[in-house]
């Protein structure tokens, strides 16, 4: 019986501590995401300042370099609607923007700043170009380092709580 | 009937403004040279050497005051379309003022010109498009190929004398597609061409193909500054005949001298309405004293453009002077 009971305590603060990591995950998820798209604008930034590989073909690249599926699929999702002659790039940036970050778990105004992008996006010269990206990638690295801090604070707490919830639950019903 | 071809670069424009154009008259469309598409200004064409207006109900007028106004929304799509969303890629087109579209056309860009030591480094604020549309004329140099040939039935060095618009790279482009396939009825054989077309014009090179008609044995150096690319042709393509168009400033005059007397043939354009307004061109003197070329093709737009009204030949006599003689 004692075993049993042992077995079943076993379970259930494996289980709590299971779902704290989870938790856990969602705050590691930002900052996975901020770091691959911060890197995706210095491809970005490569493809068009060195290689002056058209847009799309430059998307598509950086998409392929990506290492999370979410700028993957960002960038993807944008060179598949640059195929859509008659829509400005700006607004075709901001649906994908909407389309395919807004799933992930960033800020609003993280996503508002990722939308910012689309503005002058193959519109001008090269310099206009590096110099946009670099502003919008410079405001990124700042969102980074907030999304790292929360993140630091939030994951070992919620590991934490995932471990005491369980033990509280075995201690009620034991 | 709308061709393939023209539903190309009407692709280009802003649907609103493609559906304007199309609900023109026939006989327009067939004859429509450029669509001028300015920033907040009226919607307007060329057509049979004349301008018009188009109307909100796509009819043409005189009269720009109830003509269609370019809205900035219609303007930054056309410019979007035009430069598949990559204007940077065409920084350097963009620095000579145009931009070259699949099929050969080209998009004349107005706006504001950058400068770095007195030299365009690039343009911004773009608030003006003209699209002008590439006409291929295969067969048009038919009649004037044997007026061309010497004594050895070869190809001798040409210029083409015309005013602008009088079609002389409509008739270069196909004097080039001939000489490099060469003719069976003329007994000429086939020969090594560079084209060294500074404005894509000639060739009208897109994504690095040409997209004119320019002969199987012809070599183009696409965007290539004259001067240079006459010399590069002759250093490393071994050419036989060397083309290129819009000859003028000194440094174009060096290098094509340079190149005759390397052995190689030149066909090469001028501005110029008559032979009189040639001769008063300073920077053209040693070129016409230096018997470099043999033939010499004056056209006009009397008859529209391509107008052949003489093809002369050119020597030298002393103490320099050209001598005319010949006739169409």
């Amino acid at each position: 019986m004692l075993s049993f009971k042992m077995l079943g305590a076993l379970i259930i603060i494996s289980t709590s501590s299971e779902i704290g990591r989870r938790w856990a995950k969602t705050v590691e998820l930002p900052v996975q995401i901020l770091t691959d798209l911060i890197f995706a604008l210095q491809g970005l930034e490569t493809e068009i300042s060195y290689a002056l590989n058209p847009l799309q073909q430059a998307a598509r690249r950086v998409a392929a370099g990506a290492q999370t599926s979410a700028v993957a699929g960002c960038f993807n999702h944008f060179a598949d609607s640059l195929s859509e002659r008659y829509e400005s790039s700006s607004k075709l940036w901001l649906t994908t923007v909407e389309t395919v970050l807004a799933k992930y778990p960033l800020a609003e105004k993280d996503l508002q700043l990722i939308g910012r992008l689309g503005d002058q996006l193959g519109l001008t010269n090269r310099d206009d170009q590096v110099k946009h990206i670099r502003q919008v990638r410079i405001a990124l690295e700042a969102s980074l380092a907030q999304a790292k801090e929360q993140c630091e604070r939030y994951q070992g707490l919620y590991r934490k709580i995932g471990v005491t919830i369980g033990l509280a639950v075995v201690l009620l019903t034991w | 009937m709308v061709t393939p071809a023209f539903e190309s670069i009407l692709s280009n424009l802003a649907p609103s403004l493609r559906g304007l154009i199309f609900s023109l008259p026939e006989n327009v469309l067939q004859s429509l040279e450029e669509i001028r598409v300015r920033k907040l200004r009226p919607l307007a064409i060329g057509f049979r050497g004349s301008s018009a207006f188009v109307t909100p109900q796509g009819e043409l007028s005189a009269n720009p005051a109830g003509a269609y106004l370019v809205s900035p929304e219609e303007f930054l799509l056309t410019l979007q379309i035009i430069s598949r969303s990559s204007v940077y890629v065409f920084e350097e087109q963009l620095k000579q003022g145009f931009i070259t579209l699949p099929g050969g056309h080209r998009v004349g860009v107005c706006g504001h010109f950058l400068l770095e030591n007195g030299r365009i480094i690039g343009i911004k604020e773009v608030n003006g498009l003209n699209l002008r549309i590439a006409r291929e004329i295969i067969g048009c140099a038919v009649p004037l190929l044997p007026k061309l040939l010497d004594e050895s039935n070869q190809i001798g060095s040409t210029l083409i004398v015309s005013p602008p618009q009088g079609g002389k790279t409509t008739l270069l482009r196909d004097l080039t597609r001939l000489i490099s396939t060469g003719s069976s009825s003329l007994n000429l054989a086939g020969c090594k061409v560079v084209v060294v077309d500074e404005r894509s014009e000639i060739a009208g090179v897109y994504d690095g193909i040409p997209q004119l008609d320019v002969g199987p044995e012809t070599d183009v150096l696409d965007a290539c500054p004259k001067a240079d690319g006459i010399r590069i042709a002759v250093r490393s393509l071994s050419p036989e005949v060397v083309v290129t168009d819009e000859i003028g400033t000194e440094e174009d005059v060096a290098a094509l001298l340079e190149a005759v007397n390397s052995g190689v043939r030149i066909i090469a354009t001028v501005h110029a309405g008559s032979w009189r307004e040639l001769e008063a061109r300073p920077s053209l003197q040693p070129l016409l004293q230096a018997e470099t070329f043999v033939n010499a093709v004056l056209l006009s737009r009397r008859h529209g453009p391509g107008t052949v009204e003489g093809v002369v030949r050119l020597k030298r006599q002393p103490p320099g002077r050209i001598e005319v003689s010949g006739s169409a």
